[in-house]
C-alpha cells in the first residue's frame, strides 16, 4: 500500500487507501463491533455500506454520531469508537 | 436556463444530468456518498485509479461503468458530492447538508433517483456485526478491496450473491457456503436456463456457466433452510438452521440478502405516490408536480433500465420528449419482470420468530408487532405511535417493509393496503448545529 | 345509507373527546365518537407532554388545578399510569426586570389562594441546568408539575372509555350536521342521530361551531417540535424561558425535546401541515445561544400539530348560545393537553345538569359575540 492515508482508531495509528469510507477502512482493520447500541448496549457494527441502517456510527474528530460508511479517511482523521457508552 | 437539480448520482442520477445538460440546462447532482456511480458503479472512479486488481476482478459489468462515469464528469454539471438530502417539501423546497454546511434550495424541476436499498431480511442475530448485507460486502469489495472474515456463509437468494461470489472467486477468495432460506430459490442448478435473462441484464459475460459450475463446487448449499439463526457475543461466531437437520456451523462473516427494493423514504417525505407493487414484492415512488422519479426508485430496473429512465426524466422535466429512449425502457422491464419471477422473495420478516429485532434502532420485535397489529388493526401509523418503531435515526428504512410483511401476514389484510408510516424530516440525520447553520 | 343512533354525539377522539366519551360513559349515557383518524392522530399525539398547571392565564387555573388532581390518580382513572412523571417545571428569568415579574406572578396567584407556583433561586436553576452558559436570576416552578407520554394517554382514554361502554368510529370524517328535531351527522357513508352534540374537533373546531350557527375567530396554527438523539444528563427539569422562545425537556432516554413555539405551516387541505424550516433553525440556535456544547447532538425528528388558536389563546369551553344540546370544547393552543381529564369532567356535568361547579364563564363562545 505505497499511498496510505494515516489515521488513527482509538488512539493506535493505522493506514487507509485512497477511496476507503472510514467503515470500510476499520472493516479491512477488523476493527469491530463500532459501537454498542444505546437502548439495550448490544454490539453493532456498519451494516449496508450505503448511508441507510445508521449501524455504523462513530465519533470522528470530536464530533459524534458521523455515519462511518460515507465519510472518507482523509489525513491525520481521528476515529473514535464509543464502546463505553 | 432551467434549473434542475438531481438527488442520486448512480446510473439514474449520471444520465439525467448528461442529458439535461445536453438541453442546456443548469445541473446541480447531489449524492450523499464520497464518489459519484450509486450502487452498481459504486467507488468506481477510485478503484479504476487505485485499486487495479480489484478493477480486473469486478468484471465487465463494472467496467461499463467507466463511459458513464467519465460523460458524467465532463458534461459540465456541478457535482456535490457527501452532500444528503435531508428535507423535500412538496412545494419543492430542498433541504441539503453537506462538508459545505446546511441550506435549502429550490429548482425549476427535481429528479429524484435515489435509487435501490437491500430488502432487509430480518432474522434472529442480524444486528451483530459481521453480518452484512451481500450488496454491502460488495460496496466494501468496490471501495477497498477487501473481501470480509472467513469463513464467509451467505443466506438468501437472487442474481447479487451469484455476482458477488464470481467476483470474489476472482479475487482469490471463497464464499464457503450458501443457505437458502425455504421458498427462495438461488437457481444454480437451473443457472444455464436463465443465463439470458442474467446477460441481458448486463450481469454476466461468456464462459459464466463455467464460473458457476466452480463456484458451484467450491461451496457448500444448503437449500430450504428453516429456523435461521446468528449467534455471536460480540460479532458473529455460528450461523443455525435447519434442513431436515440440524446444522451449527462456525462462521467469520454472514451475508445476507433478499433482493433488492427501492429507496423511497425522500420521494414518500416529499408526499410523491408511493404504490405498492406485489411483483417485486416492494414500494416504488412516482413522479408528481414538478419532482420526477428515476432509476431503482421508479420500481426496480438495474442499471441499464436506470441509466435509459434518467435520460427521459431529463426530458420530461425540460419539455422534451424522446420515443427511442421509451422503447428501449420497455424492453429492460420485460427483462426484469423474468427476474423478478425468477428470484421471488424469501419474505423472512413475514415468519420471523417473535424475538427477531425488526427495528434495530428503537429495538422492536417482531413479537411487539404482531401483538400491536393483532389489538390496533393494521395501520402503520398507529403500531409506530405505539411501539415507536421507525422512529430512531435511519427513520425506517430498515424496518419499514418487514413491519408492513408481519402485519399482512398477521392480520390477513393485504400488503397493498398496509401503507408506509408517516415520515417525518429529517429523513437522514442532522445535528442542532447544522440546523443552526441553516442557509437559505 | 347505515344509520346509528345514541344519546349523545361527540366529534373529534382526541384528548378532550376521549375524555369525555370517558365520563359520560362512566355516568350511564349512550355516547358515540365519532374521529376521522384515530385517537391521539392529531394534537393530542403528537404534543410536548406537558402536564403544568405552571403560568397559566388566570381564568385557566381553576381548571388546571382540578384536572391536576385527576392526573395525580391517573393510573386510577385510565388503568395506566400514562407515562406521567412529576418533575421541577420552571420559567427561567435571565434579568432582575423577568424576575421582579414573576414574583409579582407568584404573588398574585399567592393571593387568589393557589399555592402551586414558588420562586427558585439563580444557585437552584443552576442544579437544574448544570450545563447552561450564561447567567440566570431565578425561575418561577411549578410545583408537583410534570409530563406524560402524550400518545399513550390518548390511548388510555380511549380504551378505557370504549371499555366503559362509549361506541367509537374510527376513520369516519363528518362532512355536514343538520337538525330535526336531534342532531343529524353525516359521513362519507354513515350516518347518526343524537339528541346531544359535543363539539371536540380540535384545530377543526371551528368548522363543525361555524356549520351549526357559531362560527368564532378559531384559526389553525401548525406549532413545532424536534427531537434529539440520546445525549449526556442535561437537565432533570421541564424548562422554558421567560425571555426567549425556547423549551424543552429531556426524557427517560436521554433524549431532548425542543419547542419554544416556533410554527409550521397548516396546508391548504386544513388538515396536514409542514415544517418552516428557517423556524427550526431559529428554535435549533435558541438551543444552542445557551448550550453551546449541544451542536454536535443529532436532530432525530422534527414535526408539527395541528391546533386551533384563539385571539386571547384561552380555549372556547361551554354550551352554545344558539342551540340546546350543542356543546364545545376546542381551541387551546399548546397548552390543553394537561386541561384534558378535566374538561371531559365539565362536559359531562354539563350534559346531565346544564351547569358545572367549575368557573368556566370565563371561557365561554360569549366573549367572541
Ligand atoms: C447494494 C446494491 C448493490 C448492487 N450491485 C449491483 C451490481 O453489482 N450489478 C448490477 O447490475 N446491479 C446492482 N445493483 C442493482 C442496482 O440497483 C442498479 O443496477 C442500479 O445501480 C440502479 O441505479 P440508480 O441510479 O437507480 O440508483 P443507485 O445506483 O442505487 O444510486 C442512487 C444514489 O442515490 C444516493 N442517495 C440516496 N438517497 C440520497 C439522499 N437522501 N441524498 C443524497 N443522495 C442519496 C445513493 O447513495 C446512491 O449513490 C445493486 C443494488 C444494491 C442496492
Ligand atoms: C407541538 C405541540 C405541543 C404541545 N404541547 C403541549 C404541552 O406540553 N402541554 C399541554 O397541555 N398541551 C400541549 N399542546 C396542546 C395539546 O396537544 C392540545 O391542546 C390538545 O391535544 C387538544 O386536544 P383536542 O382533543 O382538542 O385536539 P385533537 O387532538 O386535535 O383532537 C381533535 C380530533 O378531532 C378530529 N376531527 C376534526 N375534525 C373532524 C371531523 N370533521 N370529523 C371527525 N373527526 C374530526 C381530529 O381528527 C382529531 O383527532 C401541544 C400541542 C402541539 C401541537
Ligand atoms: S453501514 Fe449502514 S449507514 Fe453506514
Amino acid at each position: 500500500m505505497a499511498e496510505g492515508i494515516q489515521f488513527d482508531v482509538d488512539g493506535n495509528a493505522f493506514l487507509a487507501q485512497p477511496g476507503e469510507t472510514v467503515a470500510s477502512a476499520m472493516l479491512r482493520l477488523q476493527l469491530v463491533p463500532f459501537r454498542f447500541h444505546p437502548v439495550d448496549t448490544s454490539p453493532r457494527g456498519p451494516f449496508c455500506m450505503m448511508g441507510v441502517c445508521h449501524e455504523c456510527l462513530i465519533e470522528v474528530d470530536g464530533k459524534p454520531g458521523q455515519q462511518a460508511c460515507l465519510l472518507p479517511v482523509v489525513p491525520g482523521m481521528s476515529v473514535r469508537r464509543p464502546l463505553n457508552g | 436556463m432551467a434549473k434542475l437539480v438531481i438527488i442520486g448520482a448512480g446510473p439514474a442520477g449520471m444520465s439525467a444530468a448528461i442529458e439535461a445538460r445536453r438541453h442546456g440546462a443548469e445541473v446541480q447532482v447531489y449524492d450523499n456518498r464520497p464518489e459519484p456511480g450509486g450502487n452498481i458503479y459504486a467507488a468506481l472512479g477510485s478503484c479504476r485509479a487505485h485499486r487495479q486488481d480489484v478493477w480486473s476482478a469486478l468484471g465487465s459489468s463494472y467496467e461499463d461503468g467507466g463511459p458513464l462515469l467519465d460523460a458524467f464528469l465532463s458534461c459540465g454539471a456541478v457535482f456535490r458530492p457527501r452532500t444528503s438530502l435531508w428535507h423535500l417539501d412538496n412545494d419543492g423546497i430542498l433541504a441539503l447538508k453537506g462538508p459545505e454546511g446546511t441550506r435549502t434550495d429550490t429548482a425549476d424541476a427535481i429528479i429524484l433517483a435515489t435509487g435501490a436499498q437491500e430488502r432487509p431480511m430480518p432474522v434472529p442475530g442480524c444486528t451483530l456485526p459481521r453480518v452484512m448485507g451481500v450488496g454491502a460486502a460488495q460496496i466494501l469489495l468496490k471501495t477497498s478491496g477487501v473481501v470480509p472474515n472467513g469463513p464467509i456463509f451467505i443466506v438468501g437468494s437472487g442474481p447479487l450473491p451469484l455476482l458477488y461470489a464470481w467476483q470474489v472467486a476472482r479475487m482469490g477468495g471463497r464464499i464457503a457456503g450458501f443457505v437458502v432460506p425455504n421458498g427462495a430459490n438461488l437457481r444454480l442448478s437451473a443457472f444455464v436456463d436463465i443465463q439470458g435473462i442474467l446477460a441481458g441484464w448486463g450481469y454476466l459475460t461468456k464462459g459464466l456457466a463455467y464460473q458457476v459450475d466452480l463456484l458451484r463446487r467450491r461451496s457448500l448449499i444448503y437449500r430450504n433452510a428453516r429456523d435461521i439463526e446468528i449467534i455471536g457475543e460480540i460479532h458473529a461466531e455460528y450461523l443455525r438452521f435447519t434442513t431436515g437437520k440440524q446444522h451449527k456451523i462456525k462462521v467469520g462473516t454472514v451475508l445476507l440478502h433478499d433482493g433488492v427494493i427501492p429507496s423511497i423514504h425522500p420521494a414518500a417525505a416529499a408526499g410523491l405516490p408511493i404504490p405498492y407493487t406485489p411483483a417485486q414484492d416492494a414500494w416504488r415512488a412516482e413522479s408528481a408536480g414538478n419532482i420526477h422519479v428515476a432509476g431503482d426508485l421508479a420500481g426496480i430496473i438495474g442499471a441499464k433500465g436506470a441509466a435509459l429512465s434518467g435520460q427521459i426524466a431529463a426530458q420530461t422535466a425540460l419539455g422534451q420528449t424522446n420515443s427511442n429512449a421509451s422503447a428501449k425502457l420497455n424492453k429492460e422491464r420485460a427483462f426484469r419482470r423474468l427476474m423478478d419471477a425468477a428470484y421471488p422473495p424469501a419474505q423472512l420478516a413475514a415468519i420471523a420468530p417473535n424475538t427477531t429485532e425488526i427495528c434495530r434502532c428503537e429495538m422492536v420485535n417482531a413479537g411487539a408487532i404482531r401483538q400491536a397489529a393483532t389489538e390496533l388493526g393494521p395501520d402503520p401509523n398507529r403500531i409506530k405511535s405505539t411501539l415507536r418503531i421507525g422512529m430512531g435515526p435511519c427513520q425506517g428504512r430498515m424496518c419499514a417493509k418487514s413491519l408492513q410483511s408481519i402485519v399482512a401476514r398477521e392480520t390477513g389484510t393485504s400488503p397493498d393496503d398496509i401503507g408506509l408510516h408517516r415520515l417525518r424530516s429529517p429523513i437522514t440525520t442532522i445535528t442542532l448545529g447544522e440546523l443552526a447553520g441553516l442557509k437559505e | 345509507m347505515n344509520t346509528e343512533r345514541a344519546e349523545i354525539c361527540i366529534i373529534g377522539g382526541g384528548i378532550q373527546g376521549c375524555a369525555a366519551a370517558l365520563e359520560l360513559a362512566r355516568r350511564g349515557h349512550d355516547v358515540i365518537v365519532i374521529e376521522k383518524d384515530y385517537p391521539g392522530r392529531q394534537s393530542s399525539g403528537v404534543n410536548a407532554g406537558g402536564v403544568r398547571r405552571l403560568n397559566r392565564a388566570l381564568p385557566e387555573i381553576p381548571l388546571s388545578v382540578a384536572s391536576h388532581k385527576i392526573w395525580e390518580r391517573i393510573a386510577d382513572h385510565v388503568g395506566d399510569d400514562c407515562g406521567f412523571t412529576k418533575s421541577a417545571t420552571i420559567m427561567v428569568c435571565e434579568t432582575t426586570e423577568e424576575l421582579e415579574n414573576a414574583k409579582a406572578r407568584a404573588a398574585e396567584t399567592r393571593a387568589l389562594g393557589y399555592t402551586h407556583e414558588q420562586i427558585i433561586s439563580d444557585s437552584e436553576v443552576h442544579k437544574h441546568l448544570p450545563k447552561l452558559d450564561g447567567q440566570v436570576t431565578g425561575a418561577l416552578q411549578g410545583i408537583g408539575d410534570g409530563f406524560a407520554s402524550p400518545f399513550r394517554t390518548t390511548q388510555a382514554f380511549f380504551r378505557t372509555a370504549l371499555q366503559d361502554g362509549a361506541r367509537f368510529f374510527l376513520g369516519h370524517r363528518v362532512e355536514q350536521i343538520s337538525r330535526s328535531g336531534h342532531w343529524i351527522v353525516e359521513t362519507r357513508d354513515s350516518r347518526f342521530e343524537a339528541e346531544i352534540l359535543i363539539n371536540c374537533a380540535g384545530a377543526w373546531g371551528n368548522q363543525v361551531a361555524g356549520s351549526v350557527g357559531d362560527p368564532t375567530p378559531v384559526h389553525a396554527e401548525a406549532p413545532m417540535m424536534t427531537i434529539t438523539a440520546p445525549v449526556p444528563h442535561v437537565t432533570d427539569a421541564v424548562v422554558a424561558f421567560t425571555g426567549r422562545r425556547l423549551s424543552f425537556k429531556q426524557r427517560h432516554n436521554g433524549t431532548l425535546l425542543i419547542g419554544g413555539g416556533y410554527r409550521g405551516h397548516v396546508n391548504p387541505d386544513g388538515y396536514s401541515s409542514r415544517l418552516a424550516l428557517d423556524k427550526l433553525a431559529m428554535n435549533a440556535r435558541a438551543v444552542l445561544d445557551l448550550f453551546s456544547h449541544l451542536k454536535d447532538v443529532p436532530v432525530v425528528r422534527s414535526w408539527a400539530g395541528v391546533e386551533g388558536m384563539t385571539p386571547d389563546h384561552m380555549p372556547i369551553i361551554g354550551p352554545s348560545l344558539n342551540e340546546d344540546g350543542l356543546f364545545h370544547a376546542f381551541g387551546f393552543l399548546s397548552h390543553g393537553f394537561q386541561l384534558g381529564p378535566i374538561v371531559g369532567q365539565i362536559l359531562a356535568e354539563l350534559v346531565e345538569t346544564g351547569t358545572t361547579d367549575l368557573p368556566i364563564e370565563p371561557l365561554s363562545i360569549r366573549r367572541f359575540r
